[in-house]
């Protein structure tokens, strides 16, 4: 339904000569989370393919003109950070279809004629991005480099001629560098609209956030746009974004007349304190969780106002708060759309700040949490720096359906993974096999990692737990890390519920792995060499030393120097030796030549 | 024939020994096999099964960095899996297999020694050879560690033993073990040695067409194998060429080329390969005499001048030496040789996990052990070659007589 929906929507708009629209979602999640999502879309205008937009429009041209010249057909980048707390927030956005792994990620179909040309082209691609958005896209080598794997699908109709490229930094550190090109691609640059709320230390200082750009080519019988929509989801800690805003940018202990005690318990005293959870009350605008307020609305969007959303309403708000009754909303500045219970939407005025706030006096009443399909828990097992194991568990919630999903997982090519020892235990069941296919590429040293694809089946109600063992190796002394003893990043593996609507659809990630592999001593190269060497030289000298001298009875030592007159003596010693040999044989020849 | 009854007797205690312990403890064919000092990547059971395990799912297992064995290794337990139906490292048919394969090594060991190159010679009973072999704790622990060294081992003792009786047999059995370690291919000049020992052109031309053409015949196998390609070559060789696959042992590549200067690597790699490559010839000409003691002193270098080495060889080795009681006594440094042995086999294990598992100690630790090992084995090494020498200088008749070499 909301597959058909997004085409519709697609449709009325390459219709209209329409360009740019943006979103802000703002939903309260329990212990005083909240949850903002700002959503911008826009695209190029019209050509006869995607190759001839010279006219970009509004869509940036940096990006357009990468996209062009590496023969890139569709990109997708995911920028994220921290943890998405399932148990408390229940689904990622929009099924995690926009939400990416920890670190940087992306993913591109890539046109060419056969692989090779595709790849380069691909390296090409991620170099450009790269630069950019000031990300490592360009230690995205053949080593991190996966080639077609079955968990990502186009989103746009895609021809077999097209090569899917995915590629992942578990180790990239999201901040402020990669968020000021994100902004930047927009029309209004952070200065207008809602994109004026992105503040670094604002976004980056959550519990959990992504940033997903994706450039989409948008095909009509009318001709071809390159569409591209930016997605920032943020979980803002509300009370420690309020903290900073009032005392000190650096969190202090609270002082004992502000604890917040759960006075119900029995041992509650002046000295002991059970914690609450979270403040039951709270008042909060969003100036204070972003630092400042939207300021006026950006001139260049462009909306139709005669679409409906599935309330009924016009669909063209900019900023959505979704909450219960428990709450009280009080705007300032901006037009309200709607007001329900449970959402309430408003629209920016040009040239007039716009602010909420937010009052409850229970914060657990939130609006209602829709529950992940499937969750998903990967860790390390073992000890020790030489091998160890991976244990994933995959549970089904459902208590009735049964459940179909692709689990994706690359492992750099210093982990040796045992495919052999890989066992599978589904709860509850004996013998089970919930292996549907299995896709498997071994690891190449220092060319390319494992690739590993697997479709499973999880009965309802059960987890399924997947292990394996894998080897871990040394590497050369210049490729480990300054900070060696830190440990390697593994990136997160992919989950993807297989299903036939849209609405089903799931994608999730797992956090990504610490492995920590042996280190040598970084400051012995010298010694080694020299240490190395001589034992080298000790067995080759004493070996040849006996190999090449001869054997004399010491008795007899003065005899054979005796009359040798140095090194000269010892040459005339050789010929005339050789002489008497060469006499001797003369001799038995014609002993031979007698006897015969 | 008493002999030949404490020789059974001896076997039989040996195999017993070894059901014994697999029954014992199920878990140590898994604990030994993880221990770097007794298995490579050339001679892992774990990698093995991986390389099988992959092969059965049709994926190329010489395709990738793990498997680095001869493609004939995969074929020979597939067919002992298809036959037996497992091939977990402490199943019957495992069990049976590398018991058979240490009995006959022993018996190689036996029949060597009383060849006729023996004859005349002060030696030690058979039954004390095969001992020495069934019971050295480094044969037993890279036994049930499932190493398949003890394949390319018994093959090389098979070609000794067949050297002078049936030259096709011996050389034979000589390309299957550079097949499955191509170090072996270092035996050739010595054993050209025993093969002809004439020296007639025509005599050695045969013997070597032969050999190439029974490596090359193996070699196919693995073209087929691997659908049609010589990509395993890469896989099984070039990873001991090139040493890509790095993993402490008891050597002395790993750390150095852990540590070396990227841009010194190649070169290092040749010198290495050099090193190891240039006592051939040497020592087959010096002990042309003796091309089986030339055999075992070139096993005796490749044991510290080889990528991955393991303890295994050194028991090998060991029980090589075991047939030439009459050098013994004009061995020098028995004891001291014995004791740094003893020394740096004590030390690497504590050494490796106080590296790898307590965090207490570093690589260096384990590095220097490794030199200690090397030097222990040198002095074997010299200490035997020097002791021939001396024999073959004057036969062994005047031992009280003091010798040096100018």
């Amino acid at each position: 339904m909301t597959g058909l929906r997004i085409i519709f929507v697609c449709l009325v708009q390459a219709l209209l000569v329409c360009g740019y629209y943006e979103k802000l979602d703002l939903r309260p999640l329990p212990r005083n989370a909240l949850l903002a999502s700002f959503s911008f879309s826009l695209s190029s205008e019209l050509a006869p393919s995607v190759r001839d937009i010279t006219h970009y429009g509004i869509f940036p041209r940096s990006v357009g003109q990468i996209i062009k010249s590496a023969h890139a057909h569709e990109v997708h980048l995911r920028f994220a950070q921290g943890w998405w707390d399932a148990s408390e927030w229940g689904s990622l956005p929009e099924q995690g279809e926009f939400a990416g792994g920890t670190g940087v990620e992306v993913w591109a179909w890539m046109e060419g004629s056969e692989l090779a040309e595709a790849e380069r082209r691909w390296y090409e691609l991620v170099n450009a991005l790269s630069g950019l958005f000031c990300a490592s896209l360009n230690f995205v080598d053949s080593t991190r480099t996966t080639i077609n794997p079955l968990s990502f699908s186009p989103s746009s109709p895609s021809s077999s001629d097209k090569f899917l490229f995915h590629g992942s930094l578990p180790r990239e550190t999201v901040c402020t560098e990669n968020l000021t090109p994100f902004v930047k691609l927009l029309p209004c640059k952070g200065r207008a609209g809602i994109s004026s709320l992105l503040d670094g230390h604002k976004i980056f200082d959550s519990k959990w956030q992504s940033m997903s750009l994706d450039f989409i080519p948008e095909c009509t019988y009318r001709g071809c746009r390159l569409g591209m929509s930016q997605k920032i989801n943020v979980v803002l800690d509300v009370l420690r974004s309020l903290e900073r805003q009032n005392h000190a940018p650096v969190p202090i202990p609270r002082p004992v007349e502000r604890l917040m005690c759960d006075e119900s318990k029995q041992y509650h005293s002046s000295e002991k304190c059970f914690p609450l959870p979270t403040a039951p009350t709270v008042k909060y605008k969003i100036s204070d969780l972003f630092g400042k307020s939207v300021n006026s609305k950006c001139a260049l969007e462009q909306v139709d106002d005669t679409e409906l959303n599935e309330f009924g309403e016009n669909a063209g708000y900019n900023i959505c708060a979704h909450i219960t009754g428990a709450w009280s909303l009080s705007r300032q500045g901006g037009t309200v759309l709607s007001s329900y219970d449970t959402r309430a939407c408003f629209s920016l005025v040009e040239n007039e700040e716009f602010n909420l706030s937010f009052d409850t006096d229970n914060t657990s009443s939130v609006s209602p949490i829709s529950h992940a399909p499937v969750h998903i828990q990967r860790s390390m097992t073992g000890r020790g720096q030489q091998h160890g194991g991976i244990q994933t568990i995959i549970r089904n919630p459902s208590s009735s359906s049964d459940i179909s999903v692709i689990y994706y997982e690359v492992l750099p090519w210093y982990m040796k993974p045992y495919l052999s020892s890989m066992t599978t235990h589904v709860s509850g069941y004996s013998s089970f096999d919930p292996v549907q296919k299995i896709l498997y590429k071994p690891f190449l040293e220092r060319v390319r990692g494992t690739y590993l694809e697997m479709i499973l089946t999880i009965p309802a109600a059960s987890s399924l737990t997947i292990s394996y063992d894998f080897d871990k190796t040394l590497l050369y002394l210049a490729e480990y890390p300054p900070d060696a003893n830190r440990g390697f990043d593994v990136s997160p593996g992919i989950l993807r519920v297989i299903s036939s609507s849209p609405e089903d659809a799931y994608v999730m990630r797992t956090s990504s792995l610490l492995l920590a592999l042996p280190t040598p001593d970084f400051s012995m190269p010298y010694n080694v060499i020299i240490l190395t060497s001589t034992v080298m030289a000790l067995v080759f000298g004493t070996v040849f030393n006996i190999l090449v001298r001869r054997f004399v009875y010491e008795e007899d030592i003065e005899r054979e120097y005796r009359g040798r007159g140095g090194f000269k003596g010892r040459l005339k010693e050789l010929f005339k030796r050789k002489k008497s040999a060469n006499e001797d044989d003369k001799k038995a020849k014609k002993i031979e030549g007698t006897t015969t | 024939m008493d002999e030949q009854k404490r020789l059974l007797n001896v076997c039989i205690a040996a195999v017993l020994l070894r059901a014994a312990i697999s029954i014992g403890f199920p878990a140590i064919h898994g604990i030994l096999d993880q221990r770097v000092e007794l298995t490579t990547a050339s001679t892992s059971f774990k990698q093995l099964r991986e390389g099988l395990h992959l092969y059965r799912m049709g994926v190329s297992p010489f395709d990738g960095g793990v498997y680095h064995q001869a493609p004939l290794l995969i074929l020979i337990f597939q067919a002992l899996d298809g036959f037996y139906g497992s091939i977990a490292p402490n199943s019957l048919a495992i069990n049976v297999v590398y018991c058979v394969l240490d009995v006959l090594c022993a018996w190689f060991l036996v029949q060597i020694s009383t060849s006729e190159s023996f004859s005349g010679r002060k030696k030690l009973d058979s039954w004390n050879i095969a001992a020495i072999y069934l019971f050295n704790p480094l044969v037993i622990a890279t036994n049930l560690a499932r190493s398949t060294a003890v394949f390319s081992n018994v093959l090389i003792l098979a070609a000794i033993r067949f050297a002078t009786y049936s030259q096709f047999l011996s050389v034979l059995f000589l390309a299957a073990a550079s097949h499955l370690n191509i170090y072996a291919v270092y035996l050739v000049p010595p054993f050209m040695i025993l093969w002809s020992p004439t020296k007639a052109f025509s005599n050695c031309a045969v013997t070597v067409l032969l050999y190439a053409a029974a490596f090359g015949g193996l070699s196919l196998l693995g073209y087929f194998m691997s659908g049609g390609s010589f990509q395993y070559i890469k896989s099984t060789y070039g990873t001991l060429l090139f040493f890509s696959d790095l993993v402490p042992n008891m050597g002395l590549w790993w750390y150095f080329f852990m540590e070396i200067f990227d841009s010194f690597r190649p070169l290092f790699t040749y010198i290495f390969q050099l090193y190891s490559l240039i006592y051939v010839l040497p020592i087959t000409i010096r002990l042309q005499k003796e091309p089986l003691f030339a055999i075992v002193s070139i096993l005796g270098v490749t044991l510290i001048s080889k990528a991955y080495p393991e303890l295994g060889d050194l028991g090998i080795y060991i029980s090589l030496l075991s047939l030439y009681q009459h050098i013994f006594t004009n061995v020098r440094y028995a004891l001291l040789s014995a004791l740094v042995i003893i020394h740096a086999l004590v030390l690497a294990p504590n050494f490796y996990h106080l590296w790898i598992y307590l965090g207490s100690g570093n690589a260096n630790f384990f590095y220097a052990i490794s030199l200690v090992y090397a030097i222990g084995v040198t002095l074997i090494l010299t200490d035997t070659l020097r002791a021939i020498l001396r024999i073959e200088f004057d036969g062994g008749e005047e031992p009280q007589k003091v010798v040096v070499q100018i």
